[in-house]
């Protein structure tokens, strides 16, 4: 009887585990979505994942998969839209992430997409240092941006006080900003390429660059929740994989890309145009994470980080960007 | 208020059993438990529910709510939406009396309130907001435009009506025992037409107050000193989700608080000369 027992004891563990481990590869890492929603903002930044789209490599690579882009203005809004389950995959800068996993966001980067130096751009020729700026209006996506982060440090550092300029922050999408720049409807407007580029060509001019203040930096990345991850995990992995091939295309033959970042906006601007964007060197991508740690002790010394602190760079990322050796 | 306990107390209603026989403060004070109740059996039982970032339980938003007016960044909020509304409705009450002066003073004035009034009152305030971005840039003038043009046409529509409808009966007893020009007025007819112009603010007010809460969501942060508008806005993009219902909370407060300041206004003023029922 006692054996008898045993032995059965025996078989049912490894049932379960036989069970469990055919659940972990077909359920688990096999698995693929009904519905993929990737979302992301204006700008060159997320060329990456503007390559995938015009690929449909996603498309191709899992028929049964029914790939979703969208495009809205802010980092805040697509944290929604990964909070309340209607994204899947977003990209942001840097700032909107950590303060999300600071929150308590499940959620980490499985594919950073680039480095990127954040100009802030002026029109009136009388503001020509950040002390100019007292006082002004400043545009930006949002008080959680990256773009606001970078701020602070340029208020911190030659204003001594990183909130010194918050008042001025004025919410609006980089398209938009752009236009109220040169319109004179605001003072001044962090942002990034290539509305920089394109604000520089209008007449305005660069006031200050957050590599200045921060050193070369992390800029954009995409990000999932350690639930998506679990339960597809071949995917997202795949995802990294894709992102990397579509930077290395970036490097190889950039007129292409620049074709396709035509293609996708619809015809204008000119591939030209894009091929000198993308082949700024305010703008660098790379899978590889920099400066993150240097971000997160900045954001929590100046209390923009109520919440859960990551130990290592490595507590942001997904295994598929351990190798990078990041920073 | 007291209209809900008027209809309480109404003999049409069907006797109910015990609920009715309870004072009016615990019935109240049941319904409120009630709710609060509901609240947190969903916060504890439902999956959505449960998610602190998109729901916060009653003691969260009691917590938040008490530390918001504690540290006075509640309290800021609500001064600065006030102020903005205040300032608003001042300028809106300023217009409809001279639109209501020219109204029944002149019948082309009355035609031109009218259809400025069929053209403009069914438009949202916030409608008129993006111009108004574009017209006085980002700034409170803006808000103050939207937030005036949505209580300008139920105050001046309401005033009107209230000066048209004065019984004739009470006019001519006016004028029998000797009153005319500026008396007649202040003692007769502002008195009479007091119903309509109370209903013209309160309308209004309502109007303004969700004018100025939605502008402010709309712009975002501008201009430091944010209303409650801005504090929700921060709460949402900084994730903490208790203070947004804090400040939701803070707005129910406020709009109850009014409700009975207009019944004391009421009771003092067209109750107390016999216009209308207590």
């Amino acid at each position: 009887m006692k054996k008898v027992f045993r032995i059965s004891t025996v078989i049912g563990v490894l049932a379960t585990a036989v069970v469990g481990a055919t659940s972990a590869f077909g359920g688990g890492s096999q698995a693929v979505p009904d519905k993929l929603v990737i979302a992301y903002q204006p700008g060159v930044g997320y060329t990456p994942l503007i390559i995938m789209k015009q690929q449909r490599t996603l498309e191709r690579r899992y028929p049964n998969l029914n790939v979703e882009w969208r495009v809205l203005p802010s980092g805040a809004a697509i944290t929604n839209g990964v909070i309340s389950g209607q994204i899947h995959v977003g990209a942001m800068g840097t700032g909107p992430f950590l303060l999300g996993y600071a929150r308590g966001i499940d959620w980490k980067l499985i594919a950073p997409l680039n480095e990127g130096d954040l100009w802030l751009m002026a029109k009136d020729p009388g503001i020509r240092t950040i002390a100019d700026l007292r006082g002004k209006r400043i545009a930006m996506p949002g008080p959680t941006s990256i773009q606001a982060v970078a701020l602070r440090k340029m208020a911190e550092v030659k204003l001594g006080d990183a909130k010194a300029l918050d008042a001025g922050i004025v919410s609006m999408d980089h398209p938009d900003a752009m236009q109220a720049l040169i319109a004179g409807q605001i003072d001044a407007h962090l942002t990034s390429p290539p509305f920089q580029f394109q604000e520089k060509v209008r007449g305005a001019h660069v006031v200050a660059r957050s590599y200045q203040y921060f050193g070369a930096h992390s800029f954009l990345g995409a990000v999932v929740t350690q639930k998506f991850y679990s339960d597809y995990t071949q995917l997202s992995n795949q995802l990294y994989r894709d992102v990397q091939a579509a930077i290395k295309l970036i490097d190889t033959n950039p007129q292409r890309v620049a074709m396709m970042l035509q293609q996708d906006a619809g015809g204008n601007p000119t591939w030209r145009q894009f091929k000198q964007w993308i082949g700024n060197p305010a703008i660098t991508f790379t899978t590889r994470p920099r400066g993150l740690m240097r971000t997160v002790n900045f954001m929590s010394r100046t209390g923009q980080l109520p919440g859960k602190r990551p130990s290592s760079w490595r507590d942001l990322v997904f295994p598929p960007v351990y190798p990078t050796k990041g920073s | 208020m007291a209209t809900a306990t008027e209809a309480v107390a109404a003999p049409t209603r069907p006797r109910a059993g015990g609920w009715s026989k309870l004072p009016v403060w615990m019935r109240r004070a049941i319904l409120v438990g009630a709710l609060v109740g509901g609240w947190q059996a969903y916060v504890s039982f439902s999956e959505f529910g449960g998610n602190p970032l998109l729901f916060a339980s009653p003691a969260d938003t009691g917590e938040a709510f008490l530390d918001g007016w504690r540290d006075g960044s509640l309290a800021r909020a609500t001064w600065e939406t006030l102020r903005i509304l205040l300032m608003g409705v001042g300028i809106g009450i300023v217009f409809a009396a001279g639109f209501t002066l020219f109204a029944t003073l002149s019948q082309i004035g009355d035609d031109i309130l009218t259809l400025l009034t069929a053209i403009l009152n069914p438009l949202p305030g916030v409608a008129v907001l993006p111009l108004a971005l574009l017209w006085f840039g980002l700034s409170t003038n803006a808000i103050l435009f939207a937030i005036a043009n949505a209580t300008i046409w139920p105050i001046a529509i309401n005033l009107t009506t209230g000066f048209k409808t004065v019984n004739p009966t009470i006019v001519a007893a006016g004028r029998n025992i000797g009153l005319s020009g500026v008396r007649l007025a202040t003692d007769v007819l502002a008195p009479a037409a007091l119903p309509s112009a109370i209903t013209g603010l309160k309308t209004a007010w309502a109007f303004g107050w969700r004018t100025v809460v939605a502008a402010e969501l709309v712009f975002g942060v501008v201009g430091g000193e944010g209303g409650l508008g801005t504090y929700i806005n921060n709460a949402k993009l900084y994730l903490f989700t208790p203070q947004m219902f804090a400040a939701l909370l803070t707005i129910a407060v406020l709009g109850v608080a009014f409700e009975l300041l207009f019944g004391m206004l009421e009771r003092r003023t067209i109750v107390r000369w016999g216009m209308q029922r207590s």
